[in-house]
């Protein structure tokens, strides 16, 4: 955001450091470079322009329902909450570890591989999916 | 888990509020003075009313009671909600005018968030800087 606090450059999935690069494939330095110059020169990346779409009912709803789920641990709109938003991390892997699951285990790896053949969805400015599988 | 008393409704938006309800046919109605804390909005002569905005709203009960139809009012305001009866549960979306408005004028909202001491910081008090947000979950 900027002095007048316009939203210079929308949400994007990004690293501040590169302690996971080997994990994810992605260095910090692109970004961190973007930012510097942004803060130096006023320069911003050409995807800053990015128009990020509001969520669906579908994806609200699921938000609602894992509102829930957090609040009471029930069971039900755990599921609510997935149903409606399959690939969304913010509540599926949220999820996990509130429903005694491992958001490191299996089943994060299971979700990251439906993620990526699904295109990687996200409320942001998208980027090349990191190279990640169960066997990395 | 706890159950709730069927006269009360726990409101969750980004608070959680505990409010005093009765319950018809699966509905609840909440005390029309509850509103404007948990939901941003009061009942006022007018309509529901924030700030200097007011949208008409009537209500469908009696308007002596003093109660409201809880998802009537942020059926009107727009706000997405569900409601688990059995719990006494009403999860509501509060921020969908503010979310949108801000995905299409790319203006931030003066967001309120609290620091590491639990001090509450406003987005203004950085307006003439450069801002970048950084959100992370440690999962």
């Amino acid at each position: 955001m900027d002095e007048n606090d316009t939203i210079v450059r929308p949400n994007a999935g990004e690293f501040g450091s590169d302690t996971f690069s080997e994990l994810t494939g992605i260095s910090c330095i692109d970004h961190m470079n973007q930012v510097k110059a942004w803060v130096k020169e006023g320069e911003v990346p050409e995807d800053a322009s990015h128009t990020v779409e509001d969520f669906n009912l579908d994806e609200i709803k699921a938000r609602l329902h894992f509102r829930i789920a957090a609040d009471t641990r029930s069971e039900y709109h755990f599921q609510k909450a997935e149903e409606l938003a399959p690939l969304d991390f913010t509540i599926v892997r949220a999820s996990m570890p509130l429903r005694g699951g491992n958001p490191f285990g299996e089943e994060f790896f299971d979700l990251y591989e439906r993620y990526q053949n699904a295109g990687s969805p996200y409320h942001g400015i998208p980027r090349r999916t990191a190279r990640l599988g169960k066997n990395d | 888990m706890e159950k709730k008393e069927k006269s009360n409704l726990r409101v969750l938006t980004h608070n959680t509020y505990d409010m005093h309800a009765i319950w018809d046919d699966q509905r609840p109605f909440v005390k029309e003075t509850d509103i404007g804390e948990s939901l941003g909005w009061e009942l006022k002569p007018e309509g529901l009313c924030k700030d200097d905005s007011c949208i008409p709203y009537t209500p469908l009960n009696d308007p002596d009671s003093g109660y409201v139809d809880f998802l009537d009012i942020t059926n009107t305001l727009g706000f997405s909600n569900v409601l688990d009866v059995e719990l006494g549960l009403a999860a509501v979306d509060t921020f969908s005018l503010l979310r949108s408005s801000a995905l299409k004028d790319r203006k931030a909202p003066n967001i309120e968030l609290p620091d590491v001491d639990g001090q509450l910081h406003s987005l203004s008090e950085w307006s003439d800087k450069k801002k970048l947000l950084v959100a992370f979950s440690s999962w």
